[in-house]
């Protein structure tokens, strides 16, 4: 999290937090990829990336003189990205419930190859469940599962105790097995 | 319903090998192509602030007005009383009525050893403290303890699931929680004993940031096990 360059990064914060846009630019550029990833695997609605890595940053730029520097930049980024997040699941679950869908994926290019598109239905089963899920198993198993953190980093980025977050994944690995069909125990 | 844990060496983040293998799956996701650049961030953030500082002014006029408002209405209040002559029976008349007479909702009472469940979002039952040992009660009563402000008796929560279910895989965040506590405490000896500790019991997992956890409280008394000798 922490990067090479710190004292250039420090001048250059300094400077977007006073609204200079080449600044926030520099920024937006540093970042945008490592937050488009995160939202993927947050989400893992392809569609939905653009848009939420705007909103994003705009909602970080927007707060930005507020920044007090008392986390790293990036897992500052990864909570406003958890919040925006959990906005676009509550958006989606009031969708699925207007439009009464069960399998309420929407509808994919057909120009993959056959391997990816198995690959992606697999994906989207395992979305599918994750949205049934309370925001905050879904954020715990999003982020020790899918984004691979170990437990302290998720722990900051979460703004939960370890021993929380432990806790978290492990009831969201519990209920997706049940809802996925998988046995809990791994063996 | 809870969870059925069991321990593990290095508690992975996923037990079940076919849901590992899923969550991997969404991880090697190809990102799409971002269409979204730094210019149409920059408009964004400009619209954002204007509407900021319209809601602003929005707020602070109806601030005003009921600031206003609220004068004449006191103003007028003042002019009534005066005019009416009251007194001070109507005061009387005006002051809270007796406990026996206040609307009381009362519920069936709970039969002996009954608890209330807490919900699946993990939101903690902060009415008592745990009545069992079990260490996810113990967990997270310790977490809502320490948001209350009152990490002493959350770090004597999570010593409990240190000591006494040191196999279940809670145990393993809870000692890291606890000696982070322990540390902000001021309790720099027993916070490297948690530290020692995790470290024996998790060779590897979590090294470096242990070890640095280790450097920045110095060197101290040894240890038996949580306490320094």
């Amino acid at each position: 999290m922490v990067s090479d360059d710190g004292d250039d990064e420090a001048q250059v914060l300094r400077a977007a937090q006073r609204g200079d846009r080449a600044a926030q630019s520099q920024l937006f550029t540093r970042y945008r990829e490592r937050v488009a990833r995160q939202i993927l695997r947050m989400v893992g609605d392809p569609s939905a990336v653009d848009d939420l890595v705007q909103e994003v940053f705009i909602a970080a730029f927007t707060a930005l003189p507020r920044f007090r520097g008392d986390a790293q930049l990036g897992t500052w980024l990864h909570a406003i990205a958890t919040n925006r997040t959990r906005n676009w699941w509550d958006s989606q679950r009031r969708r699925r419930r207007r439009e009464d869908v069960a399998a309420g994926r929407p509808s994919e290019p057909q120009d993959d190859p056959e391997s990816d598109l198995v690959a992606r239905q697999q994906r989207d089963h395992l979305y599918a469940a994750l949205a049934d899920l309370p925001d905050k198993l879904r954020e715990a198993f999003i982020a020790r599962a899918i984004e691979g953190m170990n437990l302290i980093d998720a722990s900051a980025a979460l703004g939960a105790p370890i021993s929380t977050v432990s806790y978290r994944t492990r009831r969201a690995e519990q209920l997706l097995c049940a809802a996925l069909g998988l046995p809990w125990r791994a063996s | 319903m809870k969870p059925e844990l069991r321990p593990a060496a290095d508690e992975p983040a996923v037990l079940n090998p076919q849901l590992r293998a899923l969550a991997q799956l969404a991880r090697d996701a190809p990102a799409p192509p971002l269409r979204v650049d730094a210019e149409r961030v920059y408009a964004g953030f400009l619209a954002a602030r204007r509407a900021r500082a319209r809601r602003s002014v929005i707020v602070g006029g109806l601030v005003l007005a009921a600031a206003a408002l609220a004068l004449v209405v006191t103003g007028l209040d003042l002019g009534l009383s005066q005019r009416a002559g009251l007194s001070g029976h109507v005061a009387q008349d005006m002051s809270p009525a007796p406990a026996s007479d206040r609307a009381v909702l009362r519920g069936p009472p709970l039969a002996p050893g009954v608890r209330v469940p807490a919900g699946d979002d993990d939101t903690p039952n902060s009415t008592s403290e745990p009545a069992s040992d079990d260490p996810h009660a113990l967990v997270r009563r310790a977490d809502t303890l320490r948001a209350a402000g009152q990490p002493a008796a959350a770090a004597a929560l999570l010593t409990r699931v240190v000591r006494e279910h040191p196999d279940d895989p809670l145990a393993r965040g809870a000692l890291l929680d606890l000696a982070a506590l322990l540390r902000e405490l001021g309790r720099g000896d027993e916070a490297r004993c948690a530290y020692r500790l995790y470290r024996a019991r998790h060779p590897g997992a979590l090294a470096s940031d242990v070890d640095r956890a280790l450097a920045r409280l110095g060197p101290g008394p040894a240890c038996d096990e949580l306490s320094p000798r």
